[in-house]
């Protein structure tokens, strides 16, 4: 069994250090069961910044204000907010995940993650080591100039542990606070931030639960679940960052809570992998899109959600560059159109791997297809999934292309399409709970007309 | 164990074209069909209901049963080879951390001998310090 009440104190210092935070600037995390994954994110994002550098965490300060403003006004607060009606099926698969997250040997067995948790370790050797070596251009850690935020959760959820066990926890804590964070999201996406607009009555609960236990069934989830893989993070924090922002598309409260998730949930993507900045860049073109006629107050969020995830990403590599270091794998070259078939086939052949992925793609393709030509019978959250998911989907593909060499022989090797899907796997799942409700919440409409007539 | 190692978290079963020809065309022809009912569904063209949408959950875990019995069986990180496999590796750390120890950190990657021990030793050694003499033992 991994060992996560390693983690205990570290989250509560997290929470503790979120809490406060959330008082002093008023970002409106509390409320709920949900409060606790939202503080303890706060708080480790918030110490991520700043152990990246003192100007990050500034800068940041500032996006977070800027997100107040964006926020609207404060004496109205969404009152689907705090709804628990959806409370039993969120406790439901959050305890049967988090029991295959947890009822497993506390050893890693998988190529990524010996090298993740290898770089935890160098930070278990003191506070701010790996941050020195990663920046050390004769210090040989591979792969050079990752990110830092996903081997530094491990090491800080394990109390610093070296050992592998301590670091499976810490990791294995890291991906739970991420399904914590994003079944939070999606339920609250779920209920919306009104009530039901005209058309629609409330979505039947039974279509939140069917839709995750189509993400549930997915070999391929249960894999990352009990790996220390960040693919099924950056997936799970992408999906928070695209509902939450969905959620802002539908409401005309207090949006605080939601556009302070969003920001930190895309300072986490940045800060884990680098493809968190495609991952946030498509979620905000789809959120313009979505709103061409859009206010100072929506643009007031954007901003402070892709220039917070921007920070961390160009402060990272700026310090990476004033360091001497490369991030190779990485970089950009020129761009590789001849290859664009070859990763179209690699991308269906992969999707279309029933004992990886069940019948999680033709289901996804089939809801993306349906809400995208049929917009008008869905409500326009559920029109933001969509569109995020596909702009998501296409930055990834994007950087198959302009990748370098690297990049697209992975793809054709087989060990990057199927993790790549994976970050797309929760914004899929939270698409289908959104489309199963808009269309059982109009059937349901459309039986009531047809029995009162 | 190796194979665990290299590719176990890059899909389930192996690349898709190890995937049984008949039980393949099966599954994903059921997969499609899902999908073309879920587009139904969601046009307004099939009614929904809470029976039906167990029913869809259902007939999808059938799509997956082939992967979630080598997730549950065949894989060595099944619930009941896990933890032999655990103790293999924990094994194989062991060994090349007494190995880096008596070498003072001067050991390195043998480019494809042993593929499944390049991650181990990057977790073993994650910063490795320049060897003094050039040599470079190999795990």
């Amino acid at each position: 069994m991994v060992p996560i009440w390693l983690a205990i104190a570290p989250a509560l210092f997290f929470a503790a250090v979120g809490a406060a935070i959330d008082r002093l600037g008023g970002l409106g995390l509390a409320g709920g069961w949900g409060q606790w994954p939202r503080w303890i994110a706060c708080g480790v994002t918030i110490a991520f910044a700043t152990y990246l550098h003192p100007i990050v965490f500034l800068l940041l300060a500032g996006l977070v204000l800027l997100a107040r403003m964006g926020a609207g006004p404060s004496a109205t607060v969404s009152t689907s907010r705090r709804s628990a009606a959806l409370a039993p099926y969120v406790a439901g698969i959050a305890f049967a995940l988090a029991a295959v997250a947890v009822l497993r040997p506390a050893m890693p067995m998988y190529w990524d993650a010996f090298v993740w948790l290898g770089k935890a370790r160098i930070e278990s050797g003191g506070l701010g080591h790996l941050r020195a070596a990663a920046l050390d251009p004769n210090a040989d850690v591979i792969p050079h100039g990752y990110p830092l935020l996903w081997p530094l959760a491990a090491s800080w959820f394990s109390m610093f542990g070296r050992d592998p066990a301590a670091l499976v926890a810490g990791a294995a804590v890291a991906t739970l606070l991420a399904l914590l964070l994003f079944l939070d999201t999606a339920a609250e996406a779920f209920e919306g931030a009104l009530a039901a607009p005209a058309g629609f009555e409330r979505r039947p609960r039974w279509a939140f639960g069917a839709a995750l236990a189509l993400l549930v069934v997915t070999p391929m989830f249960w894999v990352h679940l009990r790996s220390a893989y960040a693919d099924l993070p950056v997936g799970l924090l992408a999906a928070t960052c695209a509902l939450r922002l969905g959620r802002c598309l539908e409401g005309s409260g207090d949006m605080r809570g939601d556009i302070t998730v969003a920001v930190l949930a895309a300072t986490a993507l940045a800060g884990t992998k680098d493809e968190g900045i495609g991952h946030v860049t498509a979620i905000v073109l789809a959120a313009v899109a979505s709103q061409p006629k859009a206010g100072r107050r929506e643009v007031l969020r954007w901003l402070a959600v892709l220039g917070s995830a921007a920070i961390v990403f160009v402060g990272w590599r700026a310090l990476l560059q004033l360091h001497h270091v490369v991030n190779t794998d990485h970089e950009l070259s020129a761009p590789a159109f001849g290859a664009l078939g070859g990763i179209g086939r690699v991308v269906a052949s992969s999707a279309a791997d029933t004992r990886t992925w069940g019948a999680l793609w033709p289901i996804a393709v089939a809801a993306v297809a349906a809400v995208l030509v049929r917009g008008s019978s869905f409500r326009p959250a559920t029109r933001f999934a969509a569109l995020a998911l596909v702009g998501q989907a296409a930055l990834l593909a994007l950087a198959l292309v302009l990748g370098p060499d690297r990049v697209r022989t992975f793809a054709f090797e087989g060990t990057l399409v199927n993790r790549l899907l994976v970050q797309l796997a929760p914004g899929a799942g939270a698409l289908l709970a959104l489309a199963l409700g808009d269309a059982a919440s109009r059937a349901v409409d459309a039986r009531a007309i047809s029995r009162s007539s | 164990m190796a194979r665990l190692v290299v590719g176990g978290a890059n899909d389930v079963c192996g690349p898709p074209g190890s995937a049984t020809p008949a039980v393949h065309a099966a599954t994903l022809a059921l997969g499609a069909s899902l999908g073309v009912v879920v587009a139904l569904a969601l046009v307004g063209r099939v009614r929904l209901s809470a029976r039906r949408a167990g029913l869809l959950v259902a007939i999808a875990t059938l799509v997956a049963a082939p992967g979630a019995h080598a997730l549950l069986v065949d894989r060595a990180d099944a619930p009941l080879q896990a933890s032999s496999t655990a103790k293999a590796i924990a094994s194989l750390l062991d060994d090349m951390n007494d190995l880096a120890a008596s070498r003072h950190g001067c050991v390195t990657e043998a480019p494809g001998d042993c593929v499944a021990c390049q991650p181990l030793l990057r977790f073993v050694l994650p910063q490795r310090a320049p060897c003094a003499h050039g040599d470079s033992p190999r795990p």
